[in-house]
C-alpha cells in the first residue's frame, strides 16, 4: 500500500469539504443563545422570559436545552457559542472561580439591587458574574397516600429504620451539596461541619429504594407510591400538584429547608456583551420572575415580586414567610469542598 | 433439538418495555402514568407543533442520513481495494476497521471532545457527522465487504470484455449484485446513528441537538409523556421504514461471513 | 502503479475516519499520564487508592461478564429459532432490533412499569399469591444486568445468526439420521460450526457492556457504579478530564485483556474452518 503523501492530503480535503458542507451555515448572530436544562426548565425560560424579552426589547432568544449547560461552557471555553446559560448556584460559583464568565458592574445589571446581596453570585472584587432569577427550595416530599405529612417533621426522620427500602434519593453528586447540607443542620451542624450530617445520610441510604438522577423516573416513583418519601425539589412537586397529583405533598421540616439559588451566566468573552447584560437585566426584574412563578412555581428572588393571592393559597404563605424558613448555605464554600464530599459518600456507599 | 420456547419468549420479551411506553403515550395526564389516566391524542399534537421537536427530529434524521452514506461509501471503497485489488494486507487492515467497535463509548467520547475542539468542531454539524462516521464505520464494513465477495468479478470481466464501459458495467452488474448489501448496511449505519446517545452527548452545541440526547435531557429534568409521543412516533416510522425497504428492494440482513 | 494509486485513493476516505480516531485514542492515554510536559502517574495511582474504585472495577467486569453470559445463553435458541424459521425472517428481525428503535432513557420508564415494587411482574406475582411481598427486581445488580442484555441481545442474535444461516440445515440432519443423538450432534457439529459467530458476539456484547453509561445510570441501585458512570460524572460535572483519560484508559486496558485473546482464538478458528471444511 504506497500512499504518497500528496495522495493523503489530497484524500483528507476531499472528505474534509464534503464533512464541512452544513456545518457553520446555522450560525447566526441576531439572535440570543441561552443554554437551559430541558423539559420544565425550558419551557419556563421561553414562556416567561425569552418570548416577553422579544416583545418588549425586539431582541430574539432562543432557548437551547442540553444536558447540562455548565458542560456546555466548560467544553466551549474561549471559544464560547452560548451567550448565557443557566445554572445552579454552585456550577455559577465553580465556573466563576475558574474565570470562564463573563462579569458585570452592578451598574450595568441595575435590577440586581432589588435583590437581595446574600443571592449575589459576586467575585472576590466585588463584580457580578451573573444574575439571580429565581430560586426553589429542596424539602421532602410525601405520597400521602403511603405516608403522612407529619411522618417527615424532621429530616432526622429520613434516617429512621421504618422507612426501610420506602424512600427514594437522588445521586452523590446532589447528595453532596443539598441533602448533606440539611442533614448536617438538623444535627446541629453546617455545610462546614458535616460529621453528624454525614450519619444521618448513612441512615437515610440504608432506607433507600431507589437512587437516580432522572428527575422522570422520581416523579414516577413518587406518582406511583413506589416510594413514600424523597427529598425533592418544590418545583417539581408543584408541577405534580398543578397536573393533578394532589397527594404528593411538600413539607418543609422543622430545621427549614435548603435555599437553593439558580444563576443565570454569560461565557467570557461573550459575544454582544451590551445586549448581553440587557437580557440579564431582565431576568433579574421583577416581572419575568412573578410570569416564572406561575407558571412552573420558581420563586421569584427579585424582592419587589408580588405574590396574587392564589399563588399565596398555594403556597401556604408569603414569599416573606418562606424565605424566612429557607437556609442560605456558604455556597462557595460547599463548591469548593464538593469534590471531596462526593468522593467520601461514593466511598460510603460501597460500604453499606 | 435447540428448545424452540427460549427462542419465543425472547421475541416476546424485546419489544415489552417497548410497548408500556407506546401505550403510555396516549395518556391525557401531563405526566407519565401508567396504566394510562384516560386516553388522547394530546402528546403527538404537541410533539408535531414543536417546532424545536421537529428541528431536532430533522437533524437526527439528517445526521444519520449523512452519517450512514459516508460511511457505507467509504467501506465500499476500502472492500473494493480489499476484495478485488486483493491489497497487501487487507486482512489487517479490515481488522484496524472494526476498531471503533472494540472501544468503550464513554472512552471514545472523551476522546472525542478532545479531537473535535481541536478541529474547532466542537458543538457543530460537521463535528456529529465525523464522529458518527467513525462510530458506524465496523457496522457498514462488513454486509458491505460480504456482499462484494459473493459478486462475481467474472460477470464484471465478461461485461467489460463485451465492450460496455467501466461505470455502465459498475452500474449495471456490480451494484445490483451488492445492492442487497449496501442496504443494510445503510440501514443498520442509519439506525445506529439515529439512537446513539452516549457519545453524542458530549458533543452538541447551540445549533446542533440531536433526538436522543434532547429526550436524555428531558427525562433528566422533567416527566412529559411527549417523550413517550416521541418515541412511539420513532418507532412507527422506523418499523415502516423497514417494512417498505423489505418490499421494495429486499432487505438482506443474514449476510455471509468473510 | 495505476492500480496502487487507485486502491490508496479506495484506502484515503476510510483510512482519514480510523485515523482521526486512533490519533484521538493516542492523545487520550498521553492526556493521563503527561502532567505539564512531565510523565506524571498520580491519577492511576490516585485510582488505585481508592478502595471503592477497586470494587467499582471488579463490579464492572462482573456486570460485563453476566450480560454477556445471559445474552449467549438466551441469544443462541433465539438465533436458532429464527434461523431455522420458513416465514418472513424480517418480521422476526425488526422484533429483534426493535429495542434499539427506543432510546434506553424512555425504555428505562417501561422498565419501571414492569419491574418496579408496584410493576406487572410484582403485581402479578402478590396477586396470585406467588409472593406475599414484592421482589426487588430493579434498582440494583438485577436491573442493570436486565437492561444490559434487553439492549445488546440484538448485537448476539445477530453475529450468531449470520453464522448458523451459512451452517446448511443437511449437515445437521445428515448428523442426526447417522445415529448422533441430538445433544451429541449439537456439540460435535452444530457448535463447534458456530464457534466463530459466538465469539463474534461475546466480543461486542463484552465491550458494549464494560463501557455503558446510561443503562447503569438509569437501572442502577445504590452504589452501583460502573466505570462508563464514573466516567460521565468526572466529565459532566467536574470536568476533570486527565481523569477521566485515566479512567477510560483502565477500562481500555481491562476490555482489551479479555478481548484480545477471544480476539486470537476468533482468527485461528476461522482459519482452521476454512482450511478444514469442504467447500
Amino acid at each position: 500500500m504506497n500512499l504518497t503523501r500528496r495522495q493523503t492530503i489530497a484524500g483528507a480535503l476531499g472528505t474534509a469539504a464534503a464533512l464541512s458542507l452544513p456545518g457553520r451555515l446555522s450560525a447566526r448572530t441576531d439572535q440570543l443563545l441561552h443554554a437551559s436544562w430541558g423539559g420544565g426548565t425550558g419551557d419556563t425560560w421561553t414562556h416567561s422570559f425569552a418570548t416577553p424579552y422579544q416583545e418588549k426589547s425586539g431582541t430574539a432568544v432562543r432557548v437551547v436545552e442540553v444536558p447540562n449547560p455548565e458542560a456546555q461552557f466548560r467544553a466551549q471555553a474561549g471559544a464560547p457559542q452560548y451567550h448565557t446559560g443557566i445554572g445552579t448556584f454552585v456550577q455559577g460559583v465553580n465556573l466563576m472561580r475558574d474565570d470562564m464568565l463573563e462579569t458585570f458592574s452592578i451598574d450595568e445589571l441595575p435590577a440586581m439591587k432589588d435583590i437581595d446581596e446574600k443571592y449575589w453570585l459576586k467575585t472576590p472584587d466585588g463584580r457580578l458574574a451573573g444574575v439571580t432569577p429565581y430560586f426553589a427550595y429542596y424539602g421532602i416530599a410525601v405520597n400521602t397516600n403511603e405516608a403522612s405529612v407529619d411522618d417527615f417533621q424532621s429530616w432526622k426522620d429520613l434516617a429512621n429504620e421504618k422507612w426501610r427500602g420506602r424512600l427514594g434519593m437522588t445521586r452523590p453528586i446532589y447528595l453532596s451539596t443539598y441533602d448533606l447540607t440539611m442533614f448536617s443542620i438538623a444535627a446541629g451542624g453546617d455545610e462546614m461541619n458535616t460529621a453528624g450530617g454525614m450519619e444521618l445520610l448513612t441512615g437515610m441510604a440504608r432506607n433507600v429504594l431507589i437512587v437516580s438522577n432522572s428527575l422522570a423516573q422520581q416523579n414516577t416513583m413518587l406518582e406511583r407510591g413506589e416510594v413514600a418519601a424523597m427529598p425533592f425539589y418544590s418545583t417539581r412537586v408543584w408541577a405534580l400538584n398543578e397536573a393533578g397529583v394532589d397527594y404528593v405533598k411538600m413539607v418543609i421540616p422543622t430545621e427549614g429547608s435548603l435555599l437553593l439559588p439558580y444563576a443565570v451566566f454569560a461565557p467570557k468573552g461573550v459575544a454582544d456583551r451590551e445586549q448581553v447584560a440587557e437580557w440579564l437585566n431582565y431576568c433579574a426584574s421583577a416581572a419575568p420572575q412573578e410570569s416564572g412563578m406561575a407558571y412552573s412555581g420558581y420563586i421569584p428572588a427579585n424582592s419587589n415580586a408580588v405574590a396574587t393571592d392564589e399563588i399565596k393559597a398555594k403556597l401556604g404563605m408569603d414569599y416573606t414567610d418562606l424565605r424566612a424558613k429557607l437556609y442560605q448555605p456558604d455556597w462557595g464554600y460547599i463548591a469548593e469542598h464538593q469534590k471531596d464530599t462526593v468522593a467520601a459518600i461514593d466511598q460510603m456507599m460501597s460500604t453499606l | 433439538m435447540i428448545p424452540r420456547y427460549i427462542g419465543i419468549a425472547v421475541l416476546l420479551f424485546l419489544p415489552m418495555p417497548i410497548l408500556i411506553v407506546v401505550l403510555s403515550s396516549f395518556t391525557s395526564a401531563g405526566y407519565l402514568s401508567f396504566p394510562i389516566k384516560g386516553l388522547s391524542l394530546r402528546w403527538y399534537a404537541e410533539f408535531l407543533g414543536s417546532a424545536d421537536w421537529l428541528r431536532v427530529l430533522g437533524t437526527s434524521a439528517l445526521l444519520a442520513l449523512i452519517g450512514a452514506v459516508v460511511s457505507t461509501g467509504a467501506c465500499f471503497a476500502a472492500a473494493w481495494a480489499v476484495v478485488r485489488h486483493k491489497i497487501r494486507f487487507g486482512a489487517t487492515y479490515e481488522t484496524i476497521l472494526l476498531a471503533p467497535l472494540i472501544f468503550p463509548h464513554a472512552a471514545i467520547g472523551v476522546i472525542m471532545i478532545v479531537t473535535l475542539s481541536s478541529l474547532g468542531w466542537l458543538g457543530t454539524f460537521s463535528g456529529l457527522v465525523l464522529v458518527h462516521c467513525i462510530l458506524t464505520i465496523p457496522y457498514a464494513y462488513r454486509p458491505v465487504a460480504a456482499a462484494l465477495r459473493k459478486s462475481d468479478a467474472a460477470l464484471e470481466e465478461a461485461a467489460a470484455s463485451l465492450g460496455a464501459r467501466p461505470w455502465r458495467t459498475f452500474w449495471m452488474v456490480t451494484l445490483p449484485a451488492v445492492r442487497p448489501g449496501l442496504v443494510t448496511s445503510l440501514l443498520f449505519t442509519f439506525i445506529i446513528s439515529f439512537d446513539e446517545v452516549t457519545v453524542t452527548l458530549f458533543l452538541v452545541g447551540p445549533f446542533v441537538m440531536t433526538l436522543p440526547v434532547q429526550v436524555f435531557s428531558e427525562v433528566l429534568e422533567s416527566a412529559s409523556p411527549i417523550i413517550a409521543a416521541v418515541s412511539a412516533a420513532l418507532v412507527l416510522f422506523t418499523s415502516a421504514m423497514v417494512f417498505i425497504l423489505d418490499r421494495v428492494i429486499g432487505i438482506q440482513f443474514f449476510v455471509e461471513r468473510d | 502503479m495505476a492500480r496502487t494509486l487507485r486502491s490508496a485513493l479506495l484506502l484515503a476516505p476510510s483510512a482519514i475516519l480510523i485515523g482521526i480516531f486512533l490519533i484521538g485514542l493516542v492523545r487520550l492515554i498521553a492526556s493521563s499520564v503527561l502532567i505539564d510536559g512531565q510523565i506524571d502517574l498520580h491519577h492511576y495511582v490516585d485510582i488505585m487508592n481508592r478502595p471503592d474504585y477497586i470494587a467499582m472495577l471488579g463490579r464492572t467486569l462482573r456486570t460485563a461478564a453476566l450480560t454477556t453470559f445471559f445474552c449467549l445463553l438466551l441469544g443462541y435458541p433465539t438465533a436458532y429459532y429464527v434461523a431455522r424459521y420458513q416465514g418472513n425472517r424480517n418480521i422476526l428481525l425488526l422484533l429483534i432490533i426493535f429495542p434499539w428503535l427506543v432510546s434506553i432513557v424512555v425504555r428505562s420508564y417501561g422498565w419501571v412499569v414492569i419491574l418496579g415494587p408496584r410493576g406487572l411482574v410484582n403485581g402479578f406475582l402478590m396477586w396470585t399469591g406467588m409472593a406475599d411481598r414484592p421482589f426487588k427486581l430493579m434498582y440494583n445488580d438485577f436491573g442493570v444486568v436486565m437492561g444490559l442484555v434487553h439492549v445488546l441481545l440484538p448485537f448476539m442474535i445477530i453475529a450468531i445468526l449470520s453464522v448458523l444461516m451459512q451452517i446448511s440445515r443437511n449437515l445437521e440432519e445428515a448428523s442426526m439420521s447417522l445415529g448422533g443423538r441430538p445433544f451429541y450432534s449439537f456439540r460435535t457439529v452444530l457448535l463447534p460450526l458456530s464457534l466463530p459467530g459466538i465469539l463474534t458476539g461475546v466480543t461486542l456484547v463484552y465491550l458494549m457492556s464494560t463501557g455503558a453509561i446510561v443503562t447503569p445510570l438509569l437501572l442502577g441501585g445504590l452504589g452501583d457504579t460502573m466505570i462508563g458512570t464514573e466516567i460521565f460524572q468526572e466529565v459532566m460535572h467536574f470536568f476533570d478530564y486527565p481523569k477521566a483519560a485515566a479512567l477510560a484508559t483502565v477500562l481500555l486496558v481491562t476490555a482489551m485483556a479479555v478481548v484480545l485473546p477471544l480476539q486470537v482464538l476468533e482468527r485461528w478458528l476461522s482459519k482452521r474452518l476454512t482450511d478444514g471444511a469442504p467447500s
